[in-house]
């Protein structure tokens, strides 16, 4: 009896140090809605290759804190959105993918969109400010290589950092305004951008 | 009798109590102390605990900046932060004590019809020393023998943070973010727009480092893709105050 009790307590302590040095892994979720923009305006006449490279696929914020990950997947909602912007804006998209950088035939640009920053502030209190900031620059190169625009988007959101009932529901509010923001500043830099409309007109109109 | 006195007693023990704990005195007395208190404990929440908060570093109009240059109409002025006072309020801390000096970079574009892409790769601060030799030996490219180094990118800047509670993971949460947004970035300067931020750069040790530095922008024009080179001289004075 007094084994068993013994073997108990030990499994016990073992559990205990797991629990209470094993860190955990919270990954948040990035929302792949397509935000809405103004499609009320007129598409550049341009048939644009959109390089969705896997560093963006793979994009995502990481942040390590006593012993803890907290992840948030940023890719899908940046390649997905980012793809459905520049449909928004020109005329023709193809997309390439991974590392290839070869152009597709037919296109006359190619934009790059990669993201820079993506930092997460946590406030000291529930109710202390949680601001998240995602940056993405888009470039774009003709076929020589030649840099005809480039441009560096900011998405932000802020938020209550909320307590351990509300945190959840707050990020995910927070992340989905963050991305909206960010792609409509895109749409917004790329479609009122007087350098690729001049490049756009040289080619002819598409 | 004794009923009486006991009664007498209790009258006189009870109200003695109440004029002594709930006379209008002591109660507003009481009353003092319950808001003393809130007003302490919302102080120590809202200084001590709230959420760190860094101002914006705001441009200045042109005519402020010591060293200003207007080349082919594009306006570059720029302002190193080497006073500790100065880099501790707009970072939350000090970057000169881990070697790292921002530079505060602004540009405007003055062109009625040119572009121009300002980027932070073909950013780099030598050594005055080394600079000049390059200058004096066109076409040998900027590497030679002085010092030059690195712009390092907000994100590859080590801030020793030792966390002891949630109040110094936010505030390292907040300094983090605040040095990568404040980073400038490349953009396109269209006729008549703006641009700021600053550059970090990884300076050698304070006891190796030499005092006057040249830190080289380029500047591409998009059309005719000519590039416009601005150098400016400056000395490094941790306890030089205003730069400006």
């Amino acid at each position: 009896m007094i084994k068993r009790k013994k073997q108990f307590a030990i499994s016990a302590q073992i559990v205990l140090f797991f629990l209470l040095f094993a860190g955990c892994t919270h990954v948040y979720k990035a929302p792949v809605n397509l935000v809405k923009v103004d499609q009320q305006r007129e598409k550049i006449p341009l048939t644009v290759g959109l390089q969705l490279s896997d560093e963006l696929r793979n994009a995502k914020w990481e942040k390590h804190v006593m012993g803890d990950t907290f992840v948030l997947p940023l890719g899908d909602a940046l390649t997905q959105n980012a793809e459905a912007v520049s449909r928004h804006v020109f005329s023709e998209v193809a997309v390439t993918q991974g590392t290839n950088n070869e152009a597709t035939g037919g296109v006359e640009a190619v934009l790059t969109p990669k993201m820079v920053v993506a930092e997460w502030t946590w406030g000291a209190t529930a109710f202390g400010a949680s601001i998240l900031s995602v940056m993405l620059e888009w470039k774009m190169e003709d076929l020589n290589g030649n840099i005809i625009w480039i441009d560096t988007v900011k998405g932000e959101d802020k938020e209550n950092t909320g307590n351990i009932f509300t945190h959840k529901s707050n990020a995910k509010k927070q992340i989905e305004a963050c991305i909206t923001d960010l792609f409509q500043n895109s749409f917004e830099a790329l479609s009122s951008s007087v350098e690729i409309m001049e490049f756009a007109k040289k080619k002819g109109g598409g | 009798m004794k009923w009486n006195n006991a009664m007498g007693f209790s009258h006189v023990f009870f109200g003695v109590f109440r004029s002594g704990i709930f006379s209008r005195k002591a109660r507003s007395r009481h009353r003092f102390r319950k808001v003393l208190v809130c007003v302490l404990s919302l102080i120590l929440v809202f200084n001590g605990c709230a959420t760190m908060r860094l101002p914006e570093h705001e441009a200045q109009s042109f005519d402020h900046y010591k060293h200003a240059q207007v080349k082919g109409e594009l306006a570059v002025a720029i302002q190193p932060l080497t006073d500790k006072k100065d880099i501790k309020e707009y970072f939350g801390t000090n970057l000169l004590s881990m070697n790292v000096l921002p530079i505060f970079i602004t540009a405007e574009n003055r062109n009625s019809s040119a572009s121009f892409i300002l980027s932070k790769d073909r950013f780099s601060l030598d050594s005055a020393q080394s600079a000049h030799h390059n200058l004096g030996h066109a076409g040998s490219g900027r590497e030679s023998a002085g010092q030059s180094v690195a712009l390092v990118g907000a994100a590859l800047i080590s801030l020793p943070m030792l966390f002891a509670g949630m109040k110094m993971v936010s505030d390292s949460t907040v300094i983090q973010h605040n040095l990568k947004v404040k980073e400038f970035q490349t953009n396109t300067l269209s006729p008549g727009e703006k641009t700021q931020g600053f550059a970090y750069f990884q300076l050698p040790d304070e006891k190796t480092r030499p005092n006057q530095w040249n830190l080289h922008l380029e500047a591409l024009e998009t059309r005719n893709k000519k590039t416009e080179d601005f150098d400016f001289t400056f000395t490094l004075e941790e306890k030089g105050g205003d730069q400006k």
